[in-house]
């Protein structure tokens, strides 16, 4: 086992050094959640029709064929009006379409003429808190069916996986650092009683 | 003190907190890891609410008149024996039913209370233990603009400060983590080095670019 434990140790450190700012990013936004010091909460009915109150632009665009699905067509207007982000539902009659799109730092509100082929759009910059929050909960369990439509959220999506299997490894390598330290095994063994306690314990409180 | 000796002391305690601290969170860790995953897909095995169990029953009890919406609320929770954070009471427009829901992780009860008669409808809906790690991960105390209608219980509060001591945990073991990464010997720094600017890199591109 000990000459596995260079290995071990160098496994610890690279994935906790790579994992160490999502963890930071992902901590500090669930304190920003946890809490009210910032008004981090979207109302998305509100804002994802906000372009008929406000227009910043309006852009001519070809009207795409019929044929596709809806979050298709929506990519397909986003796409001609060079906007990108994550659209985040789509809402369409027969004359018009609301695409309310966001990605860090923009909270973009787009209404599309179907029978002109005129794009209004009205764009809101969002602050450092909400760029975190944005962070934390994407992609999500909301709107799974079009959930991850923007290729950047897909690749977040994917570093936040792998980022959460590099922590089960530096979690797993950690206990074994620490197998290695005699003298810390006690108060160590201690440290992870006191924590399965916790959690046990607030888990059976919770649900029953 | 001289200063290597107080670096020695610094040394040695940032270890011991590094270590005690992430074997006190351990368990939380993997389990905020997988509920995250969790949230991130929706992986078949993982399905909750296709499995969830629903049941439906009558109860009649005596409710007070005149009361405030919260206080009502209590009561009809306390009467019923239904334990649970209160979300969402609303009156009927004219004002006969007084509808809510009262959640814990597992759980749902949807009630609806006849004020008039004290005739009482609840939708019990139990989830399946996805769900409940689904709704552990998303068990937090409720914004400004929710207050008004979200009423925590006490364990709900309770586990909600334990996030934030999690978070703070997390953070201070990667600030140990740091501390202890600039003492290792300079091949393993310079190693080190790739991963935590490539991880701060990509966190940054996200933070303060827009693509």
């Amino acid at each position: 086992m000990k000459k596995y434990h260079k290995l071990i140790k160098d496994i610890h450190l690279h994935t906790g050094l790579f994992i160490s700012p999502f963890i930071i990013i992902f901590s500090v936004s669930a304190l920003v959640l946890n809490h009210s010091f910032v008004d981090w909460q979207e109302d998305w009915q509100k804002w994802s029709f906000s372009v008929n109150n406000k227009v910043d632009k309006t852009i001519a665009f070809d009207i795409p064929t019929t044929d596709k699905s809806e979050i298709d067509y929506a990519k397909d207007i986003l796409k001609q009006i060079n906007i990108s982000g994550e659209i985040t539902n789509v809402f369409k009659d027969s004359i018009g379409m609301y695409i309310p799109v966001t990605k860090p730092g923009y909270r973009i509100s787009i209404k599309a003429d179907l029978t002109s082929g005129i794009a209004y759009v009205h764009s809101e910059r969002t602050n450092i808190w909400k760029k975190l929050v944005w962070l934390h909960k994407m992609p999500g369990p909301h709107n799974a069916n079009i959930r991850g439509n923007w290729i950047y959220t897909k690749f977040w999506s994917s570093l936040v996986d792998f980022s959460v299997i590099c922590l089960f490894f530096s979690s797993i390598t950690g206990i074994t650092l620490w197998y290695y330290l005699k003298n810390e095994r006690t108060v160590g063994l201690i440290a992870l009683l006191i924590g399965f306690i916790s959690i046990t314990s607030l888990i059976i409180g919770i649900t029953i | 003190m001289d200063i290597a000796k107080q670096k020695r002391s610094l040394t040695k305690w940032n270890q011991k907190i590094h270590i005690y601290l992430g074997l006190y969170l351990l368990f939380f860790i993997w389990l905020f890891g997988l509920s995250g995953l969790l949230l991130n897909h929706h992986w078949e095995f993982a399905n909750f609410w296709e499995d969830r169990k629903e049941i439906k029953y009558h109860k009649t009890i005596q409710i007070s008149r005149g009361m405030e919406q919260y206080t009502l609320v209590h009561e009809i929770k306390n009467k019923l024996n239904l334990d649970g954070s209160v979300i969402n009471p609303i009156f009927s427009n004219d004002s006969i039913f007084l509808n809510f829901i009262i959640a814990k992780p597992g759980t749902r009860y949807d009630v609806q209370a006849n004020l008039n008669d004290g005739k009482i409808m609840v939708k019990e809906t139990k989830f399946n233990t996805w769900g409940i790690i689904r709704a552990l991960h998303t068990t937090r105390n409720p914004t400004l603009k929710e207050r008004s209608e979200r009423y925590q219980t006490v364990i709900a509060s309770i586990w909600s400060i334990s996030l934030d001591i999690i978070s703070v945990g997390l953070i201070i073991i990667c600030l140990g983590g740091w501390y202890i990464y600039l003492q290792v010997p300079r091949k393993r720094f310079y190693l080190g080095l790739i991963s935590i600017t490539s991880g701060f890199v990509v966190c940054i591109c996200f933070l303060f670019f827009s693509f």
